[in-house]
């Protein structure tokens, strides 16, 4: 890896198999695959955007990487270190450095402490300021992420969904992180209150040459913030590609399914979606091949048996797909009737 | 195009400690025979609340159908004995929810509850309820319906649950399908099957469809007419190509900016200032006017009317004439999809 390329995070064949037990004895009888084989980075600066449907494996991916989850297999590296090996002040290095903020800004804040507690509790715990100066900091923030100074005793009950994703946000910011991973931070809000939200996000990664890993089951949401996008399904990376070409040759069939389903407010648009068949299959038996085979509109015979390994198909744009990993022009052969047309 | 139902000054309160709230204050509303009508509007705005006045479904207490009309086949709905209002419900005009867990009886297996509501509305032998639940399950495209029919709801998915609701709501034929949020717990490709099969029963049966939704994709895609409300008035109201090629309401046009669009990355939203007002101190006058760009003297004291401003196209600001997406964008810089045209 070239070192100018300045990576922030690393994640290499990271994977979360979780064992599905049976009996008195608690025998393992099966294991359910969460996370299989997924590999990403994120370039200092740059904002991930890491796209699926409920349940494909994005908030554990987020959790493995946050150590809050032991991995099965895999590495993580941040600036270059071995996460899974950190011990000791490295490791609480690591832990001020990667923060989060999560969908549900209700469970996510202790109801027992005023808002001042809860995004001066890093500051105190990692001894970066005390007293008086601990305070000052915690009034900036406030004030930073769009609050009053004046609601430091205040608690997380007397705030709105939207005021509490920004109490979030600046108990995230208190550390100066590198990385702030947000797990569908704008979920839970309304409209209105996601632009909010979104664009405080984009200025403080201005402000504070702040990356993000940005998680959400919305791929308007995902493009408006990402230079980069990931697709996610059932617990497999699909597709990695810049937001720009993500959008205009995007090449896994769940991407272009995801792109069309994605419906855009012009009532001009005519273009009826691709309609995929049935649900995701149960994580418990996952189908032989590739994994989107059993709902793939182009799925061939090859697809059934054998697993489609990762494949670049231009700088920085992967895919997992056994019908581009030929050599013909893309997008190759039936994908052409399926392409997302952006014009 | 004739109304299948429409509502005239419809007014819904809630009694609370502090008051009562105003949860639908005034509103009008058409829908055309065999269309769709998108109704938008961010949450606690008065979507579910309008629905279930409609099926005069409103708790009370705490909730009270305080003033209006509901006119349906030239019959007020609201002033309809119980006894008629039952048989308009699932007959005439049925519903269905966001969450279809909350509306199954885990108890029962779907078949047995889609044969209920059969042989509650019409005259059928309990075979032919089956054969007819059958088909059904099979229309809403529930692969193997004969076998499917015996699982409880919670053996099946969400999308497979909403499909058994539309199938209920739908089997007596109803002239009117109320659904409010039907696809906004499910994941987007399970979205596109739900509309997909909404938009054939409809163009096979004909009904005429009240759709809630705070998704503009889902309304472009699916609405032929479209109603945005804001704090418990509809305030625009329009067919779909008019709200979104020439909104004219500084709430419609606030809302259309601040979302992301797909191949429209970057660039800021636009923000509206401020927050949702509570319906127990909604301010006088406009109740946009605290977040309204274009607030004057005037908003502050009267309210204004839903008025057509062009045919069919309806607003309710003082105005709205001189107001539009040159003008927005004008004033706001924000790029957005809808300034395109
Ligand atoms: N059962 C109820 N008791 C008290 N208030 C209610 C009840 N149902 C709805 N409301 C109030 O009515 C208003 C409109 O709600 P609703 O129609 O559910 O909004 P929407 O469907 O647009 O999200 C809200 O202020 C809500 O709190
Ligand atoms: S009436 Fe006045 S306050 Fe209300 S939307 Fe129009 S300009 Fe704004
Ligand atoms: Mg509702």
């Amino acid at each position: 890896m070239n070192s100018t390329d300045n990576i922030l995070l690393e994640v290499r064949n990271l994977r979360k198999y979780f064992p599905v037990t049976s009996g008195i004895f608690s025998r393992v009888v099966n294991s359910v695959k969460a996370v299989d084989n997924v590999s990403f980075h994120i370039k200092a600066g740059e904002t991930l955007g890491l796209v699926g449907e409920s349940g494909c494996g994005k908030t554990t991916v987020s959790r493995l990487i946050l150590r809050l989850a032991e991995p099965s297999g895999g590495e993580v590296y941040f600036e270059g270190e071995d996460v899974f090996k950190l011990r000791g002040d490295r490791l609480r290095r690591f832990r001020k450095n990667v923060q989060v903020v999560f969908q549900d800004p209700y469970s996510s804040l202790n109801p027992r402490l005023s808002i001042g507690s809860i995004i001066a509790e890093g500051i105190g715990a990692h001894g970066i300021a005390r007293g008086r100066k601990k305070r000052e900091i915690v009034e900036n923030l406030l004030e930073r992420v769009g609050l009053s100074a004046g609601y430091y005793n205040r608690y997380p009950h007397e705030f709105s969904g939207g005021q509490r994703q920004r109490i979030a946000i600046a108990r995230a910011l208190s550390l100066s992180p590198r990385l702030i991973i947000c797990d569908e931070p704008v979920s839970a809000l309304d409209v209105s209150i996601q632009a909010q939200i979104l664009n405080l996000l984009a200025e403080l990664k201005k402000d504070f040459n702040l990356s993000y890993l940005f998680i959400s089951h919305d791929l308007a949401v995902v493009e408006h913030v990402s230079d980069r996008i990931a697709t996610m399904y059932m617990g497999e990376i699909t597709e990695i590609a810049g937001a720009e070409e993500f959008y205009s040759r995007p090449l896994h069939p769940y991407t272009i399914a995801l792109l069309s389903a994605n419906l855009l407010p012009d009532p001009k648009q005519k273009k009826r979606p691709v309609i995929l068949r049935g649900d995701v299959p149960s994580p418990l038996a996952p189908p032989s091949g590739c994994r989107f085979h059993t709902r793939c509109p182009v799925a061939e015979d090859v697809c059934r048996v054998k697993w489609p390994e990762p494949v670049e198909v231009s700088a920085g744009h992967v895919v997992r797909c056994h019908l581009v990993d030929r050599e013909a022009p893309a997008p190759p052969g039936p994908l052409a009737d399926l392409t997302f047309n952006t014009a | 195009m004739e109304p299948v139902l429409k509502i005239s000054n419809l007014k819904v309160s809630f009694d609370t400690d502090e008051g009562p709230a105003r949860a639908v204050d005034g509103i009008d509303l058409e829908i055309m025979k065999g269309t769709t009508l998108g109704l938008v509007g961010e949450s606690g705005c008065g979507k579910s609340v309008t629905c279930l006045s409609v099926l005069r479904l409103i708790p009370s207490p705490p909730g009270r159908i305080t003033g209006g009309e509901i006119l349906y086949k030239g019959r007020n709905l609201l002033a309809l004995p119980e006894k008629d209002m039952e048989r308009i419900r699932g007959n005439d005009i049925s519903m269905i929810f966001q969450e279809p867990m909350t509306s199954l009886n885990p108890v029962f297996t779907i078949g047995e509850q889609i044969k209920e509501v059969i042989m509650l509305h019409q005259q059928k032998t309990s075979a032919e309820a089956e054969e007819l639940t059958v088909r059904i399950l099979d229309k809403v495209g529930i692969p193997s319906p004969r076998i499917r029919m015996r699982a409880y709801p919670h053996q099946m998915s969400g999308g497979m649950k909403q499909r058994v609701m539309i199938a209920m709501a739908l089997s007596c034929n109803p002239e009117i399908l109320i659904a409010d949020e039907p696809t906004t717990a499910l994941d987007v490709t399970i979205q596109a099957q739900i509309l997909e099969l909404m938009q054939s029963l409809q163009d096979e049966s004909g009904m005429s469809i009240l759709l809630v939704t705070h998704d503009l994709g889902v309304v472009a895609s699916m609405a032929s007419h479209v109603a945005i409300m804001y704090a418990s008035r509809i305030v625009e109201y329009g067919s779909v190509e008019d709200i979104f090629s020439d909104p004219r309401h500084p709430y419609t046009l606030g809302l259309f900016t601040s979302i992301p669009v797909i191949g429209k990355r970057g660039g800021a939203l636009y923000v509206i200032p401020g927050n949702v007002p509570d319906p127990l101190s909604f301010p006088d006058g406009c109740k946009f006017w605290p977040r309204c760009l274009f607030a004057a003297e005037q908003c502050m004291t009267q309210e204004p009317s839903l008025r057509e401003i062009r045919d069919g196209h309806k607003t309710a600001c003082h105005f709205s004439q001189s107001i539009d997406k040159h003008v927005w964008k004008e004033k706001t810089k924000t790029t957005s999809f809808l300034i395109s045209g």
